[in-house]
Order: structure tokens, then C-alpha cells, then sequence
């Protein structure tokens, strides 16, 4: 009885806090692992996808992270947060794979698409997003065309937008993930949200359009 | 507060990173600002769109190969080695199930031993099953032999006695003590009471049982205490209570250390032995009269399958062994226990040889089977011809034994229709008594059996009847396999109709072609009785052959190598009819019904071979080359008379018109090849290159 009651009260709930689950797996707990892997497995899974944008790829980052993260346990201090030091294995995963494949290449948004250099390009076959341009049997191309312009952003400001849009990771905690200060990371952001607006110009109807878009005073 | 400082308090309030009060500051800012209410409801927006983005998940086998090893890394290694995997092996699943099915067979076959230990002859068998009545039988001869037994001891005591008294009246030993008056008289007593016991009370151990006992199985429960209370007889068979020298049985049975000489021992011993000989003796005589009665069956003990197998095979070695033995002489014993002689015969006869207790008890050889004299043989082959032919043909086989096999053979080929509707019953029947019959008559080959392939797909049938003609089994085998041979060997040699030859024909040992090596070819039917005793038994297989061949027509197509099919189609027999009789537009329909109703038949190599001769001979030599291509290579097929045929009419065609009906003439030759004309080369032309 007593020996049960013992073993519900330590045993790791999804109440614990990752550094504390985290602690627990050191120490010889391998369902506080399991507890752990729950909750960021998939978070983690879509950063990297993301940034490599390959499935299958990203399926083998994200393995190699978690058992970066077994390999490191004993390393771990309770001092530095969970997730900064994951995101931080996922991340250089990431740009080693990335470098690998350093091939890829990606059209410019403003290219023009197809074989007629005066064609459109595919910021102009984007969809508006007015009642006669949306058509819910599109939202497969319109998820598309996000995707895409999320690829074409920048790896820098990618990756910044994905941890702070996607992975709700803190502008400070992705500073201390990418290693530079927080107003670097502010300003990468910025970047990325005014080339996804131009991206997704006409996607968003209520989206401000002109021919100014990004205020004049955060051009820098 | 510069521009980028104000985005970056932008950024943090749109993502909501502001304290509240704050947010609220900058919040009125931004209200007051149209550029930075424009821009966060840009940023907004933009965020808003992420939303519909899907969320993929990562591959489940991911999630267990980092649980593996993350349970790796903190649960202590897992010893390896040979020990280490013995010990996982062990602690398997797989390894416990073996484990307990290894238990069990060990258990069950220990069970079966211990079952089957039990009956080691076949007399133990019996003894064994006996019944209470038989027990008491058994238990009476045993008495007897016991009785005899103590009475032939006891004479020789109460002679021992009479002498020592007699000795000490005489005066002849005075050294002699009171003692041995005494000891005389008591043994003179003793053997008075044995007779009284022995008359009064006999001896009830059953020599059976005692003997069941001493071989160490299961005794009856109950057995060795009742044989005590019943006659006080301590067990007389048994070795190890027998007397030995120097010691005598009394009246009770008891091992009695007394004076009597070795001699009298001895022969209470072999008289001992002789009445139990003779009650055993008795008992099988008994019981193979069926004087006695059976126990009933619910009194045995039930065994298990294996048990019974077991012993049946026992029993029946045991009564196979004995079997050629000659019954024993009839023992002037008084018979135990009568069952009136009407039960008895009414008894059932043993239907089924497997059936171990009436074999077990059975030990008088049965009765042989009597052989039939040739005579006897050719009286019923006569008979049999009688039934299935007109007089005259069984006259004439009666009046001629040895052109018995002609008259069938050519009887056959006469009514090969009639032939044909015998009832596979009656053949098989007839096979079968046929086969039993141990002589070996061969028909003489002289091509008339290989005439019947004429009558092709009732092999079956003619064959049958051939056996069933009364000429042995290994006659109308041969027979048999000698014309499914013929089809074989023949099937590409045919004249112009179609029809086979036989080439093993007249003057041909066919039998000796069927079994070349196994069997010397016997084509005299009057070397019958010399040949007899020499012809060798037929393999199983051979001997089965008639059964199956009679039940299954087709069979000896297929035994043979032939194209096995079923019987000859109506419509083939309309094809071919009219075919011999020139009608070929009438074969032409009959082959397409024959066609299109069995497309499965074995003829329908060479009924297609017919039937574009037919329209050869019609004229239409598109259809008979369409009908030629039809015939596919196969093994026996005619395809290469077929593609003979399409060359000769190619070049019947490549000629001048009037000159078809003597190439016709000579192309309708079915065994001749004709040579495909050759092809001139072909001319190499600027426009291919």
C-alpha cells in the first residue's frame, strides 16, 4: 500500500515540467522519457520538416535529435531549459543535413513560372482571398502556396519564424537555440512576416496591400 | 524609442510576450498610429494564414526506436553469452509450449509403455481377459493340477512315515527318540489332512493369473487374496514358492521342510507341471471350440488406442505364428465349462481379421483356401464365355482350350460395342475374383489384341472383359497393358483414315512388351499348367492394376503414358463414321459438335487432324489450314502431320489452280512429310536500310 502509494507519487506525470522529466530519466526513469518524447516528438518533427522540408528526411533529424538528447542525458544540466537545448540538437541537425544537401535550390518567388519568361509568376497565381477568388476546393493549393512561401523564406529567418510561430518557443529562447541576441532574432522575424505578407498578398484579403506594404522604417 | 525597437514591442505584442501593462501602453500607440496599426494587422493576417497549415506527425516506428533506446541507455545491459541467451531461451514463450509438448509426449508414452508391458503372448492375452466364469474354470484346472500336486506329495510322506514307523518297530534304529514316533505321526497326519483339504477344498489359485502375477503386470485386484481365502493353496505355480528340494507342499499349501526324498519332490513338481500344462492345453482347446464363453466385453479392461494397437499387432503376431501350426491333440481333461454346441455355432464367424480377440482366441489355423484345379478354372472360364458371348464362341472355347484367348480376342473385336456397356460393377467383380485366382494364363498376342484399340476409350471395358473371360489375372493384365502400350507406340503411325495400326502386331509377344523385364513373355495358352507354378507373383501394383483399370476406364490411358480422356464422344463416333464413308461434310458438322461438347477430350489432336482432311476433301483448304493451326505442339499430338499438311497446301496454293487434285492426291498421305517449299530470300531494298 505504502510502497504503491510511494510509487504513484513519483511516478513522472505530464504535470512535471521537461528539466524535472528530464532529471528523472537521468536518473534511471525511462517512462519520464517517454513522457518527454510525447510531448516534443511532434513539435520538434515539424520544426525540422520545415527547415529540410523532406518527410523522410525529417523523420531520420528527428530520431538522431531524440538520441542526441539519450547519448547527452548525463550531460544535461537542470540550469539550461529543455527545450533550448532540443531545439538546439534539432536545429544543428538541421543545418548539417542542409549543408549536405547544399545542392537544392529553390525559384524565387518573383520567377517567372514555366518556360514563357513572360509568364506569370507565382506570386501572381497566388489566390486573392476575396469571396470570388477563395474556393474552399482550393484550400489544398492555398496550403500549398503557404507552404512554399515559408520555404522561400531565408534559412536565418525561417527558422526564427518556425520556433516562434509554429514551436511557440520565445524570442529569448530562440536566441539562446540560434546563439545571437534577441534583437537579431526580432528582426529576422519582422523579415520573414513582411516577405510572407507579400507572399500571401493575395491570400489575405484583409491583408493591407499597396505599394508599400513593409513600413518604410523597418527597412534597414 | 528608434523604429526597429518599436517593432520589435510590435512583435512582442502581436505574439502577446508584453506584461499587461505593457501591452496596454503600446497597444494605445499603435491605435494612434496608422503605419503600426497597418503593420500589425499585415503580421496578423499573416499569422492568421499559418493556421490552415497542416500539421504532419512524425513516423510511429520513429517514436519506438527512440524509446528502445532510450530504455537501453538507463536499464542496466543484459548479460550476454552462451548462458545469457540460454537463460532468454529458456524464459521464452516458444520454449515453454515445446517444453510442456515435450512433457506430455514423454508422459503419454511412458503411459502407453507401461499399457502395452502388460499382455507378452498371446496366452497372457487370454488370461487376461477371462471372465469371472472362466476364472472360476481356470481357478478349478488350477486346483486340480494343485491337488494332483500335494496328493503326489503327500503319498510319499505318508510312505516316509510307515517306513520310520515301521523301522522303529523293528527295532532296527533304537538310537531313534520318542521324537521321531512323533514326528512321523505328525507328518502322517499332515498328509491325511492334505487329502481332506485337497478333497474337500482344491486348490483355487488360477495358474493364469499366478502367471500374470510373476511376470510382473497388474494382477486382477484382489486376485491373489481370493486364491488364498478360496483354497489355502500358497502359490503353487509361482517359482519362488515352489518347493525345492528337501521341502514338500502340505495340505494347506504351506513349504513344509520335511524328510521326504528328492525324488517324490520332483515328481510332485513335474506332476504339477503336467496338470498345468494340460489345463492350459485344455483351456485353448476350449476356447478354440468356443466351449467356453467370451468374457464380455465391458468386464475387460478398457486400454487406451495405442495400447490396443499395440496388442492387436501382438495378438496378431502371435496367432500368425501360430497358425500354420497344426492343432493341438485333444488332452483327455474333463472339460471345464460347456457352452451347448447350438450357441456356439451360432456364434458369428470373425468377419474382420482385425479383430485381435477373436484372433487371440482363435488359434487353430484356418481352414486353407482351396485351390481350384485347371479344369475347374477352364469350366468356369467356359461359363463365364457362355454369359458373355453366343454359344457358339463358348463352344467353340470349350471345344478348344487353347484358342481361348483368340475366341476372346476376336469375340472382343466383334462386339466391342456390347463390350462396352459391361457395367464397371460386373468388370471390377470379375477382376477381382480373377485376380484372387492364382493362375497365370496369358493371352496369345497374335495382333487381335491390339485390334481393340480400335475401340478407343472402352479399353477399359474390353480389357475388363478379357479378364473376366476366364483366362487368369495375369493374362488379361498383360492384355491390358499390352494394348495401352500399342496406343502409345502407334499413335504416330497412321494410315490415311486415321486409324492406328498396331505395330507390335502379329507374331508380336505383346505381353512381352507391357513387361518386357519383369515378366517372360507367355504367348501359349497351352504351356498354361506348365507355367503356372514358374510365373511369378505379380508386383502389388500389377495386381491391383485390373481392380483400378475395371473402375476406371481412362486409368489405362493414363497408366500407359497415353492422353487420358474420357469414353468416345457420340459425336466422334458420327465424325468418324461418316468420315469412313466419304460423307465429310457430315463428319465436318459432327467434329464441330464434337468440338465445341468436349474441348477437353483426349482425341482432339487427332479429331482435328480429321477434320481438316475432311475439308480437304471438301475442298475448303482455308478452314482445313485454320483447322491445322488449331493442333498445338504437345507430347503425341499431331501437330506435326498438321504442319505437313499446312506446307503442302501452301504449296498447293503457290500453284497453278489445276493441278490441286493431284497434290491432293499425294499430300493426303498422313504419314508422309512433305517437305515445306523454300522461301526465296529476301531481297535487301534501299528503303528498309
Amino acid at each position: 500500500m505504502l510502497w504503491s502509494l510511494l510509487t504513484a507519487l513519483t511516478r513522472p506525470s505530464a504535470r512535471n515540467s521537461d528539466e524535472e522529466l528530464m532529471a528523472r530519466y537521468k536518473e534511471g526513469d525511462a517512462r519520464a522519457f517517454e513522457l518527454l518524447l510525447k510531448r516534443h516528438e511532434g513539435p520538434v518533427f515539424r520544426f525540422i520538416f520545415r527547415i529540410v522540408k523532406n518527410r523522410e528526411l525529417a523523420n531520420d533529424l528527428l530520431q538522431e535529435t531524440f538520441l542526441r538528447v539519450v547519448k547527452n542525458a548525463k550531460r544535461y544540466s537542470r540550469k539550461a531549459k529543455f527545450t533550448t537545448w532540443l531545439y538546439t540538437i534539432a536545429r544543428n541537425q538541421c543545418i548539417d543535413a542542409l549543408r549536405k544537401a547544399s545542392h537544392r535550390r529553390h525559384p524565387s518567388l518573383d520567377q517567372p513560372q514555366g518556360a514563357d519568361p513572360e509568364g506569370r509568376t507565382l506570386m501572381e497565381k497566388l489566390p486573392g482571398r476575396s469571396p470570388d477568388g477563395f474556393d474552399r476546393t482550393d484550400a489544398k493549393e492555398v496550403r500549398g502556396r503557404i507552404e512554399e512561401a515559408i520555404a522561400r523564406l531565408s534559412e536565418e529567418q525561417r527558422e526564427v519564424f518556425v520556433m516562434r510561430e509554429f514551436q511557440r518557443l520565445k524570442f529569448k529562447d530562440i536566441a539562446e537555440i540560434v546563439g545571437v541576441s534577441e534583437n537579431t532574432i526580432k528582426s529576422r522575424m519582422r523579415y520573414a512576416l513582411e516577405n510572407l505578407r507579400l507572399a500571401l498578398a493575395d491570400y489575405a484579403a484583409d491583408m493591407p496591400s499597396g505599394a508599400d506594404p513593409v513600413p518604410a522604417r523597418s527597412r534597414a | 524609442m528608434s523604429d526597429q525597437d518599436f517593432d520589435a514591442r510590435l512583435l512582442d505584442l502581436l505574439y502577446g510576450e508584453l506584461p499587461p501593462d505593457e501591452a496596454k501602453a503600446v497597444q494605445a500607440e499603435v491605435n494612434q498610429d496608422p503605419v503600426a496599426r497597418k503593420t500589425l494587422e499585415a503580421w496578423g493576417a499573416v499569422r492568421e494564414a499559418m493556421v490552415d497549415l497542416p500539421m504532419p506527425e512524425p513516423d510511429p516506428q520513429v517514436h519506438y526506436n527512440i524509446l528502445r533506446a532510450a530504455r537501453a541507455e538507463v536499464e542496466p545491459a543484459e548479460p550476454t553469452g552462451f548462458f545469457a541467451w540460454l537463460t532468454r531461451f529458456a524464459m521464452s514463450p516458444a520454449f515453454a509450449g515445446a517444453a510442456a509438448v515435450m512433457v506430455l509426449a514423454v508422459g503419454s508414452l511412458v503411459y502407453f509403455n507401461q499399457e502395452d508391458a502388460k499382455p507378452d503372448s498371446a496366452l497372457d492375452e487370454a488370461a487376461n481377459v477371462v471372465t469371472s466364469g472362466e476364472k472360476a474354470q481356470a481357478r478349478d484346472l488350477a486346483g486340480q493340477a494343485a491337488s494332483t500336486a500335494a496328493e503326489a506329495e503327500a503319498e510319499p510322506a505318508a510312505a516316509k512315515a510307515d517306513e520310520d514307523k515301521g523301522r522303529f518297530a523293528g527295532g532296527e534304529a533304537p538310537r531313534k527318540s520318542a521324537t521321531a514316533l512323533g514326528r512321523a505321526d505328525a507328518l502322517e497326519q499332515d498328509a491325511r489332512e492334505g487329502e481332506k483339504a485337497k478333497a474337500a477344498n482344491p486348490a483355487p489359485k488360477s495358474q493364469y493369473r499366478g502367471e500374470a502375477t510373476t511376470k510382473g503386470k497388474k494382477a486382477l485386484p484382489g486376485s491373489e487374496d481370493r486364491s488364498r481365502d478360496e483354497g489355502g493353496v500358497k502359490d503353487a505355480p509361482r517359482r519362488e514358492n515352489a518347493p525345492k528340494g528337501g521341502e514338500a507342499l502340505d495340505g494347506f499349501g504351506r513349504v513344509a521342510a520335511v524328510d521326504a526324498p528328492a525324488d517324490a519332490t520332483r515328481k510332485a513338481r513335474e506332476a504339477d507341471k503336467n496338470d498345468k500344462a494340460t489345463a492350459r492345453l485344455a483351456l485353448n482347446d476350449d476356447l478354440s471350440k468356443g466351449e467356453v464363453q467370451r468374457a464380455p466385453e465391458k468386464k475387460r479392461r478398457p486400454k487406451s488406442k495405442k495400447a490396443r494397437v499395440r496388442s492387436k499387432r501382438a495378438t496378431k503376431a502371435v496367432a500368425t505364428r501360430r497358425a500354420p501350426a497344426k492343432p493341438k491333440a485333444p488332452v483327455a481333461t474333463k472339460p471345464v465349462a460347456k457352452v451347448p454346441a447350438k450357441k456356439a455355432q451360432k456364434a458369428p464367424p470373425a468377419k474382420d481379421a482385425q479383430d485381435d480377440a477373436k484372433v487371440t482366441r482363435d488359434f487353430a489355423p484356418p481352414p486353407p483356401a482351396p485351390v481350384p484345379a485347371p479344369d475347374d478354372l477352364l469350366a468356369e472360364a467356359k461359363e463365364r464365355a457362355a454369359d458373355q458371348f453366343d454359344d457358339g464362341a463358348a463352344d467353340e472355347a470349350v471345344a478348344q482350350p487353347e484358342t481361348v484367348a483368340k475366341v476372346v480376342a476376336r469375340e472382343t473385336r466383334k462386339k466391342a460395342e456390347e463390350v462396352a456397356a459391361v457395367k464397371p460393377e460386373r468388370v471390377a467383380e470379375d477382376a477381382e475374383e480373377e485376380e484372387r485366382r492364382p493362375i497365370a494364363a496369358t493371352l496369345d498376342a497374335d495382333g487381335k489384341v491390339g485390334d481393340t484399340i480400335e475401340t478407343e476409350g472402352r479399353r477399359g471395358s474390353v480389357n475388363g472383359a478379357v479378364g473376366g473371360m476366364g483366362e487368369g489375372a495375369a493374362g488379361g493384365d498383360a492384355a491390358r497393358g499390352d494394348a495401352v502400350g500399342g496406343d502409345t507406340v502407334d499413335r504416330d503411325a497412321a494410315d490415311d483414315d486415321g486409324d492406328l495400326t498396331v505395330r507390335g502386331g502379329a507374331g508380336v509377344p505383346i505381353v512381352g512388351t507391357a513387361e518386357p523385364a519383369a515378366q517372360p513373355a507367355v504367348t501359349d495358352a497351352r504351356a498354361e499348367k506348365s507355367v503356372q507354378p514358374a510365373t511369378p507373383r505379380a508386383p502389388v501394383a500389377r495386381r491391383n492394376m485390373p481392380r483400378r483399370a475395371a473402375a476406371e476406364p481412362a486409368e489405362i490411358q493414363q497408366g500407359a503414358g497415353a492422353v487420358a480422356g474420357p469414353a468416345m464422344p457420340a459425336e466422334l463416333q458420327q465424325a468418324r463414321a461418316a468420315r469412313r464413308r466419304g460423307d465429310h461434310r457430315t463428319a465436318v458438322t459432327a467434329y464441330s459438335a464434337y468440338f465445341d461438347r468436349h474441348p477437353g477430350h483426349g482425341e482432339i489432336s487427332r479429331s482435328l487432324f480429321e477434320a481438316a482432311r475432311s475439308y480437304e476433301a471438301l475442298g475448303d483448304v482455308p478452314n482445313a489450314l485454320r483447322v491445322y493451326r488449331l493442333i498445338r505442339r504437345s507430347a503425341g499430338s499431331w501437330y506435326t502431320q498438321a504442319q505437313a499438311r499446312i506446307q503442302a497446301l501452301r504449296a498447293v496454293q503457290a500453284e497453278p489452280p489445276k493441278r490441286p487434285a493431284a497434290v491432293e492426291e499425294s499430300t493426303f498421305d498422313a504419314g508422309e512429310r512433305v517437305e515445306p517449299k523454300p522461301e526465296p530470300p529476301p531481297v535487301d531494298s534501299p528503303v528498309r536500310q
